[in-house]
């Protein structure tokens, strides 16, 4: 009895051990590491596609970190980390991923999407010659047929737009064929800078030379009509003042308030032609905003900037 | 000295897009102080004087201003950026036009104390003469 029990014990811990073996996974790092791969990608895509750009750039990295040698998914994990960083705004670190994507797969087919990345980062960071720099190397490698220098050449454009040159702008435009998508905004575009030329400005000579011989009258000609009052006001209160005290022949208060009144004088001539430059500023940049507006470019409202503002953006 | 200014500045055109970008984060940068012991005894003074003014009077009269930055501390800014001559003359400038005409031009925003000002940095008022790579708005 008592051996039997001692055999039914044995048994039953052989039939556990064997079936826990049997049930077991397999190992996953025994195989070759596709298939984990994949589901890291897909994890980290999905953070992605829910806005969480950070985590999944972290995710593609650990992607690349541990399966270096599964080379078309570290490719797409390095182009998807170009995307997360441009979309998360991080232009530097956009700049520098796309570089470092350029020298590992220099015969990437998606070579072309991370330079017009590489480029839009660029232009948003201001630096618009690097950024010409970026659509120039798409513009002489590409087929002209191909989307990609169609985009490359509507974001030259768009650049140029940026630096104010405004003929250059349109000859680009002009440059996009009629069988791209992008053409019918071009020659909106286009159309738009001929007059570009022709907009209202005024002289920010004329301005300092009103403001200097009349306190005032400067501003009224940039239409600010409460800061010329006010210039106006201060001026003619601290010239009147200054003739008193030196009538007076109280010199120092004369003098003074005299030093004060230059200071008055020389604010308001500054004032004017400031004015003239915003008001110019900001005709050329209501006209440019209408422009894109028209075209097609995308604007949209930025709800978690601390100001109201616009931003646009190239459709890719 | 005013005449050779004006003619050299008056017709500058600026060369490069709008300093507005609100797409920026608006976090303040610091200026170096490499740039401040740069600054000569006499700018150095009216700094001194700015600030003490911000420190005593303008706690007691209390965030009044219409625009931002405030008044002085837009004055500071020129003054450090400028100098003292052009610094002096850009105050004058701003306090001419300080809750004017410029909501026109400028846009608003919301301050900490949750009340909305005139956003009127330096840039906005010397882009069309001073060209630099920093942005030392606060």
């Amino acid at each position: 009895m008592h051996a039997m029990r001692n055999a039914l014990k044995k048994l039953l811990l052989i039939v556990i051990i064997g079936s826990s073996v049997l049930v077991a996974p397999v190992c996953t790092w025994c195989d070759d590491g596709a298939p984990a791969a994949h589901r890291q990608f897909a994890f980290a895509a999905a953070l992605f596609e829910e806005g969480d750009y950070f985590r999944a750039i972290s995710e593609f990295k650990r992607l690349i970190f541990y399966y270096p040698d599964h080379e078309e998914l570290s490719e797409e994990a390095a182009y998807m980390i170009c995307r997360s960083y441009k979309e998360a705004r991080r232009w530097q670190d956009c700049i520098n991923a796309c570089s470092h994507f350029e020298t590992l797969y220099p015969g990437s087919n998606r070579r072309d999407h991370v330079r017009l990345i590489k480029a839009h980062a660029e232009h948003q960071l201001k630096e618009y010659g690097d950024a010409l720099s970026s659509y120039g190397d798409i513009l002489k490698e590409g087929i002209d047929s191909s989307e990609s220098v169609h985009k490359a050449l509507y974001g030259s454009a768009l650049t140029m737009v940026d630096m104010r040159r405004w003929d250059e702008a349109r000859r680009t435009f002009d440059r996009i064929p009629p069988g791209s998508d992008l053409h019918r905004s071009a020659v909106i575009f286009a159309e738009g800078l001929k007059n570009i030329h022709n907009l209202p400005r005024k002289s920010p000579r004329m301005a300092g030379v009103f403001a200097a011989l009349l306190p005032g009258a400067g501003h009224l000609y940039t239409e600010r009509p409460r800061d010329a009052l006010v210039a106006f006001l201060l001026n003619g209160a601290f010239i009147w003042a200054t003739m008193e005290l030196i009538e007076d022949e109280n010199y120092v208060a004369g003098g003074l308030v005299g030093f004060f009144e230059l200071g008055w004088y020389t604010g308001n001539i500054y004032s004017a032609v400031s004015s003239a430059q915003k008001y110019n500023w900001k005709t050329e940049h209501d006209f440019i905003q209408g422009l894109k507006e028209k075209s097609g470019a995308w604007f949209y409202m930025d709800p978690e900037a601390k100001c109201p503002c616009f931003m646009y953006a190239m459709r890719f | 000295m005013l005449a050779v200014f004006f003619n050299t500045a008056v017709v500058a055109e600026p060369q490069e897009w709008p300093p507005w970008n609100y797409e920026e984060d608006s976090a303040p940068p610091s200026i170096s102080d490499k740039r401040l012991d740069g600054l000569l005894p006499p700018a150095q003074a009216v700094k001194w004087a700015l600030e003490a003014f911000a420190a005593t009077v303008s706690r007691v009269d209390g965030d009044r201003c219409a625009m931002m930055p405030s008044c002085s501390a837009y004055a500071i800014q020129a003054v450090e950026k400028h100098g003292l001559t052009v610094g002096l003359i850009m105050t004058f400038d701003r306090l001419m036009r300080c809750g004017g005409d410029e909501y026109r031009y400028a846009p608003l925003i919301t301050a900490r104390d949750g009340y909305s000002r005139i956003y009127d940095p330096l840039s906005h008022n010397d882009f069309w003469w001073y060209k630099t790579s920093d942005n030392l708005d606060k």
